[in-house]
């Protein structure tokens, strides 16, 4: 009864206070957008929400891409013989199954578009606020602009022309979007690539607290690729020369130290994934796990070539050989002490395609957090890297005919590592930049792209003279090579690429789910069905 | 509910004159049996005097001599009798199956059966009974006609419940009432004893009454109350076990062989890795799963108050080696006259569930590596067990038993329902009933996850300790005004009108930390972990407010006319689409009453009804409407910073999903009643369907595969119902045949010119809805046999000389050119099966031949195609163990003659990707779904109070189908978008019960 009374009491008390204002029912323990961006703050946070998307919390969003595209070309294998292969096979192995391909993708894709929208409202609401510093507020905005460009430029040198969205829209807004042309694409790239370089502060110039966020250089740096992959060489050359003139970026004096963790946001670094060791959030590295060593806590996914390692050791290259490719048995691991002639280093030929390991994503035992295994390994991923843009330079000035300015920037990275000047012209020299950049950024995500747009003599993109049933990594492994590691291990076909077919194999394909959902206004690449 | 309206009754009447009394005694009797009828009341008309019958039927009572006196019992025809000066009245009372004088509730009030104007079926709480089972749903399959419940298999799972097919893409699960209570959308907390009868509305002219929640349906279910007279106890058990029937996987020798032909056949080498042979099913699947079912309860009362009360307890053992589900449930109901004008009663339903360590281990056990043991050598053990197990040698599966043993999560949770209501009756007809129900859920959940290696794939590097507390405290305040009165004889009024407030409420808390400093049981608790803790919380709100209306009237139980309103407003949606208005109207004609029918013999009762209707949908996430900021962090300068991110897009424009219905129906009886018949076609058109879309990811919404609530468009479902129901007897031998018999068919109208694609699977998708079409038709390439020989491929080009299949080899599928543009892409694609039903199927036997009875229930769907991904995940691919048999099946060079493709590892041809015709089979089945034998006890054996029954039952006994899987019915399971798609889950098991029932 007295719960009766009460109900009435509370009911009759309810209606009183109208029926509208009882059906107001905030959501608790949620920020509304549509009161955010209210405070100077708020706008900070939003762009540093736009970092959290470069690399997300884990290895499977971002991370599993750069090593897939690796994986695609001459210098890794999937590497992995304990388990199917899953998502590596459909690409690595260019088996033309459209579907898993886009299956494959799928996340990369996924995200690098969830990261797009975050800088999207970024670059749409911040503009809204009225700022004590004007230029802190245009900074923020070029800060989302160049990760915007980032993430875009990330999708189309993957997939092609991509629908260029801007601002948050609802899906009736998007209903028969189309790609658009590489030609735009790349526009839209370049665009916000200029907006940020007049805004961004060169990197001395950020306080220590900001070390990590998108400076002046970052963004010439990276538009000086676009441009090169595009081959606007002039254009290119401006970027990357307003980098070298800038003073803020040299060499590493030892290659040892490029993918140390000791050397995060070292000067060498135009662009890096920050990270930390925090054990609470998936802000650090995993990567280093999914590449390591099977009999090291690792999962072997990834393992690099005896062609790659041939490669070093034919340009006598010794010391970029020891810090990119472990092998199975040394004994020696640099920086740690852990291995030795009694304990050697193990990556057992049954279970790794080439008894190989990536030695610049390697973390020494002691140096390891714990537990190992999950996203908090505090190595920065470095995107873009000084000797990169050296070498952009070289290519750049090779092309434009100025063959002793490629030479210059070209023997500063191999000066580093005690390689003899190159005194080549013309094409001689062009072979010997693009050789330096295997060697040079190997394992680094950039050879597949570099593949599929340097175009060799026989007018071919070089990919298509590397894979295909001729392609000399094919004839390599299939006729050549006497490695035995990889040869006795045919849990990974060693004739990986033979199925390359270069009227398919130049892009990747999208998701199918995207071509579905967008009932064909948005079109597969081409040879995929 | 019987009560409610004598009660009403009572006050309708004036108070008799003061008049001479005589005694009047009598024996009641039952019809069918000639057996005294116990405890049956008799009541004089127009008081509350009564009295009720002992243990023999007799009974004395003192009347008016002109009075009338009322003979009634619980699942009898009631019977007047006037009284003229009689001193003995003896009275024989008819089983009142189908009675057209049943009081059925209706929402917000009652009326007879026979009044009825929509489409609702009442149902009996002991028919319900038979079957014994966690949710009372299950026992409703085949005995409401329309109503497709569709069992889910393990312990506390939710049958999938949709009535009258499926009119929405939004959800099928209707609305459950429980005495006035709106309590969501699932009942596995009711404990089956309790129920006294369960009503289904089925149309919108019905339901309509419901607003918001009654898109799907309204299934209104009363509770047992008491009834004057001696306290009557009753006590039943009910215990049996369950068991699966064990699918046919292969064993090691058929995977090895499976597993290499897959690289061989691709010209590789297989990575295949031997062992052992072990039968995983065996040794995670229990052979027999224990059931459980106690009741005891009683009840009694007199003028002034009635009670009735029962305690029951339900246990259900998981079919996996560990795991069960169970609940003890407690019903008090109490009611008070306080005199005439006032009357108070409450039902309290306190209830206790618990879940523990039921795994979902099924795809697991059927793909696990055969050749892998269960366990390490001993020599590689260290001292965490949970370490000891093997790794499987050639796939990706976790070791079952592993995951198993390692499991370690349950949840309790506390319920009470009360449900307080007063009701006034100050004059004659009117009544004033308020009730404030309460529905509060407390659960508290831990699950410990313990550190382990078995491979670098196979771990955990840190243990957790986490423990979640959500609590649901729901309140519902509903006011109604009944008006009842019948004018001139003739012109009988029920006119209601009534306000609710509800408002629901979850309170969430989950905290949980890692590295505690071991596995042991005493530790595994949250404040044991030593690193990384954290903690989540929240409060969430929904509130609705309606104002309702109703008005029913009929002409001498001739001409029937119904009409309400109920205008709701909801907190789900923004500001401007808060509130909506469902009205209903309906309409029936007695033709049995008119003159011109007086004559005819054909038929006894002759009803047609008709009806129109609008309901509503708000079943979307509270904060659908709303953009949310979420929390990311970054490092910068080596440190953590804390940033935003947009979490959550929200749609402002979304609105109420209304479903517009028309019903015409018609019910008749022949035969002396032995024949019942009753018929209803209807059509259900839901508009601005709300629906959690995927859209592009290009849109770069945060949520996963950028899901968003969005209004989509209109569907129309069209269907009919048949039920006919035969009674008879001869001499001892009383039997029964019912048949129901429906069918529905959806179409979509407009999808806002867009297809919606569901059904993701292998990055594509299955179905796909399109305007103009069924909804949730399965899409997909059409299979053109198998290539042959490598001639076949090559000659299988466009006009160009283009290779269609160019990554096709011999033993793949040809695809069709459905488009005839010689390319094979997704334009070829199209509608290749429809997963609902043509014809749902229900037939019920019952019999009984002096002590024994005897009931089989039947039921079937025909004509609904199943999506059989078992062809896909069990067939050769990902290194997942094989169904037996697909080496054989598969094609080779020596093996032409099948529809099985070849063994592929790389699958260039996307045999098992493609969504294609391959995957597609007719899941029609026919089931006997309960097979029951009873066998009550003569009188005086165990004494002349007592009556007791023991009855045998088996569910689930046989299956006839032609569906190649493990179970057609958990098959077709899924949600209305993921309608018919098999990802094998727990199938049906087949259950053998004893029971023993007791009434003393």
């Amino acid at each position: 009864m007295k719960k009766i009374l009460f109900g009435l009491t509370l009911a009759a008390g309810l209606t009183l206070t109208s029926c509208s204002s009882f059906l107001e029912e905030p959501i608790l323990g949620q920020q509304d957008m549509n009161n955010y961006f209210a405070t100077e703050d708020e706008c900070a946070k939003q762009v540093i929400g736009c970092y959290a998307y470069l690399a997300c919390d884990d290895w499977w969003q971002i991370y599993k891409h750069y090593g897939l595209v690796d994986m695609c070309t001459d210098d890794e294998w999937m590497g992995n013989t304990t388990q199917e292969p899953g998502d590596y096979l459909p690409l690595s192995h260019y088996t033309g199954n459209t579907i898993e391909g886009g299956n494959a993708v799928q996340n990369f894709y996924q995200y690098r578009w969830k990261g797009i929208l975050q800088c999207n409202i970024a670059i749409q609401k911040i503009p809204e606020l009225t700022f004590n510093d004007e230029a802190y507020k245009n900074r923020l905005i070029g800060e989302a602009k160049f990760l915007r460009a980032f993430m875009f430029f990330d999708l189309v040198r993957n997939f092609g022309g991509m629908p260029i969205v801007e601002g948050l829209k609802m899906p009736s807004e998007t209903q028969g979007i189309e790609r658009a042309s590489l030609a735009d694409s790349y526009a839209f790239i370049e665009q916000d690539l200029l907006d940020a370089i007049a805004v961004l502060p060169v990197r001395s110039a950020y306080a220590a607290a900001d070390m990590g966020r998108a400076t002046k250089g970052a963004a010439q740096g990276l538009l000086g690729k676009v441009y090169l992959y595009q081959e606007k060489y002039n254009e290119a050359k401006t970027q990357l020369d307003a980098v070298i003139n800038s003073g803020e970026y040299e060499l590493l004096d030892d290659f040892a130290k490029v993918w140390s963790m000791d050397y995060n946001n070292s000067k060498e670094g135009l662009f890096e994934f920050q990270t930390n060791e925090d054990t609470r959030y998936g802000v650090g590295e995993r990567f280093s796990v999914v590449t390591g060593s099977r009999d090291d806590s690792g999962w072997s996914w990834g393992g690099p070539t005896s062609n790659l390692e041939k490669a070093f050791k034919d340009a006598g290259d010794d010391i970029r050989l020891k810090y990119t490719i472990m092998h199975h048995g040394q004994t020696e691991v640099p920086g740690d002490p852990t291995w030795s002639e009694d304990n050697p280093y193990i990556i057992s030929p049954s279970k790794h395609k080439s008894a190989r390991a990536n030695m610049k994503l390697y973390i020494p035992v002691d140096r390891r957090p714990s537990p190992y295994d999950a996203a908090h390994i505090p190595l920065n991923y470095r995107v873009l890297r000084y000797a990169d843009v050296l070498l952009m330079k070289a290519e750049v000035e090779n092309a434009l005919g100025n063959d002793s300015e490629a030479q210059k920037a070209l023997n500063q990275v191999r000066d580093r590592v005690n390689l003899d000047p190159v005194t080549s012209t013309g094409k001689a020299l062009r072979d010997a930049i693009r050789l330096e950049r295997r060697l040079e950024l190997a394992l680094e995500g950039n050879r597949l792209f570099d593949l599929r747009r340097w175009k060799d003599d026989n007018g071919k993109p070089a990919i298509c003279n590397v894979m295909g049933q001729n392609g000399s990594f094919v004839r390599y492994n299939t006729v050549e090579s006497t490695d035995e590691w990889e040869l006795s291990n045919q849990n990974e076909a060693s004739n990986k690429g033979y199925n390359f077919d270069e009227t398919r194999d130049l892009l990747f394909p999208i998701p199918n789910s995207e071509i579905t959902m967008s009932n064909g206004s948005i079109k597969q690449n081409p040879g995929y069905n | 509910m019987k009560r409610y309206l004598l009660t009403m009754l009572i006050a309708v009447v004036a108070l008799a004159v003061k008049a001479q009394n005589i005694t009047v005694k009598g024996n009641v009797i039952e019809t069918a049996t000639n057996e005294p009828l116990i405890g049956a009341t008799v009541k004089v008309k127009g008081t509350g005097h009564g009295t009720v019958t002992d243990f023999n039927g007799d009974y004395t009572i003192s009347v008016d001599k002109n009075a009338t006196l009322v003979f009634s019992s619980i699942g009898y025809k009631s019977v007047e009798k006037a009284v003229k000066g009689q001193t003995i009245i003896n009275v024989s009372l008819d089983d009142e199956a189908n009675d057209l004088n049943e009081v059925v509730v209706i929402g917000y009030g009652v009326a007879k059966k026979g009044d009825l104007t929509s489409s609702i079926s009442a149902i009996k709480g002991e028919k319900l009974e038979k079957l014994s089972t966690g949710n009372v749903m299950n026992a409703l399959q085949g005995q409401v006609n329309g109503v497709q419940v569709t069992g889910a298999g393990g312990p506390g799972a939710t049958p999938r419940v949709i009535i009258r097919g499926v009119s929405t893409i939004n959800g099928s699960d209707p609305l459950y009432v429980v005495d006035g209570m709106p309590v969501g959308t699932n009942i596995n907390f009711l404990n089956q004893n309790d129920i006294e009868s369960m009503q289904v509305l089925k149309d919108a002219s019905a339901s309509a009454i419901y607003g918001t929640r009654a898109s799907n349906g309204v299934v209104l279910i009363t509770t047992k109350k008491g009834s004057a007279g001696a306290t009557k106890f009753t006590a039943s058990a009910t215990v049996g076990f369950q068991t699966l029937s064990k699918p046919d996987i292969a064993g090691a020798a058929e995977y090895e062989k499976v597993y290499n032909a897959r690289y061989t056949n691709d010209g590789q080498v297989s990575p295949f890795k031997g062992g052992s042979n072990t039968d995983w099913w065996d040794e995670v699947i229990k052979g027999t799963a224990l059931q459980q079912n106690y009741n005891f309860g009683f009840s009694g009362g007199n003028d002034k108050f009635i009670y009735s009360s029962n305690i029951g307890y339900y246990r259900q053992d998981s079919q996996y080696k560990t795991g069960y589900w169970q609940k003890l449930s407690a019903r008090f109901s109490m009611e008070y006259n306080f005199n005439k004008i006032v009357k108070a009663g409450i039902d309290l339903t306190p209830r206790y569930e618990n879940w523990d360590n039921t795994p979902g281990l099924m795809g697991a056990v059927m793909g696990m590596d055969p050749t892998t043991p269960i366990y390490r050598p001993e020599s590689e053990w260290d001292s965490n067990p949970y370490s000891h197990y093997a790794r499987s040698n050639n796939n990706q599966e976790w070791n079952p038993v592993a995951s198993m043993n390692r499991l370690d999560a349950g949840a309790d949770e506390y319920g009470l329902l009360a449900t307080p209501f007063v009701s006034i009756t100050p004059i004659a007809g009117l009544t004033f009933r308020s009730q404030f129900g309460v529905n509060a859920r407390f659960r508290l959940t831990d699950e410990f996850t313990p550190t382990f290696f078995i491979d670098n794939l196979e771990k955990a590097d840190r243990n957790q300790a986490k423990r979640t507390m959500e609590n649901w405290v729901d309140w519902n305040w509903t006011n109604t005004l009944t008006y009842i009165k019948t004018f001139n004889q003739k012109h009988n009024l029920n006119v209601m009108a009534g306000y609710t407030m509800e408002r629901f409420q979850d309170y969430y808390l989950q905290g949980y930390r890692y590295d505690i400093p071991s596995n042991v049981e005493t530790l595994r608790y949250v404040s044991a972990g030593t690193a990384d803790d954290y903690a989540n919380g929240y409060n969430s709100y929904t509130s609705l407010i309606s104002y309702l209306g109703r008005v029913m009237y009929n002409y001498a139980e001739k001409y029937y006319l119904t009409a309400s309103v109920r205008v709701d407003g909801s907190s789900k949606f923004a500001k401007g689409n808060k509130y909506a208005t469902f009205p209903a109207v309906s309409a029936a004609w007695r033709i049995t009453g008119e003159e011109f029918m007086k004559n005819q013999k054909v038929f006894d009762d002759l009803k047609l009804r008709l009806g129109w209707g609008k309901v509503g949908n708000q079943n979307i996430d509270n904060s659908a409407y709303l953009s949310s900021i979420g929390t990311m962090r970054y490092v910068l300068g080596n440190q953590i910073v804390v940033g935003s991110q947009v979490s959550g897009i929200g749609n402002q424009k979304l609105k109420w999903e209304t479903v517009e219905d028309y019903n015409v129906g018609i019910d008749a009886a022949f035969l002396q009643s032995r024949l019942r018949v009753t018929a209803d076609w209807f059509r259900k058109t839901s508009h601005d369907m709300l629906m959690k879309k995927d859209n592009l990811l290009l849109l770069g919404y945060p949520m996963w595969n950028g899901q968003m609530w969005e209004n989509v468009g209109e569907m129309r479902a069209t269907g009919w119902e048949l039920g006919i129901n035969w009674q008879d007897r001869a001499g001892d031998f009383n039997y029964g045949v019912g048949v129901n018999l429906s069918s529905v068919k959806n179409k979509a109208i407009t999808l806002n010119g867009d297809y919606i694609y569901t059904g993701g699977h292998n990055g594509d998708n299955i179905i796909r809805n399109e305007a103009g079409q069924p909804i949730s038709q399965f899409y997909g390439y059409t299979v053109d046999g198998i290539f042959q020989n490598e001639t076949e491929v090559r000659s299988y080009t466009s006009q160009y000389g283009e290779l269609m299949q160019p990554n096709a080899q011999p033993g793949d599928f040809r695809y069709k050119d459905i488009n005839h543009d010689g390319k094979i892409n997704e334009a070829d694609k199209s509608y290749i099966g429809n997963p609902f039903p043509d014809l749902m199927l229900g037939v019920n036997l019952n019999a009984s031949y002096k002590n024994f009875d005897f009931l089989a229930q039947f039921y079937g769907t025909f004509g609904n195609d199943i999506y059989n991904l078992n062809k896909d995940r069990y067939f050769g691919t990902d290194g997942v163990n094989v169904i037996a048999g697909t080496y054989d099946k598969a094609w080779r060079a020596d093996n032409t003659n099948t529809d099985v493709p070849r063994l592929s590892v790389n699958d260039a041809n996307g045999n098992h990707n493609k969504p294609s015709t391959f995957f597609v089979e007719d899941g029609s089945y026919m089931r006997l779904k309960l097979l029951q034998i009873g066998y009550t006890l003569p009188k005086n054996v165990l004494g002349p109070k007592v009556t007791a029954r023991v009855s045998l039952s088996a569910q689930n006994l046989f299956t006839i189908t032609g569906y190649s899987g493990m179970d057609p019915e958990t098959a077709a399971m899924g949600s209305v978008t993921e309608a018919g798609i098999d990802w094998t889950g727990y199938p049906n098991p087949r259950t053998f019960l004893l029971g023993v029932n007791l009434n003393f």
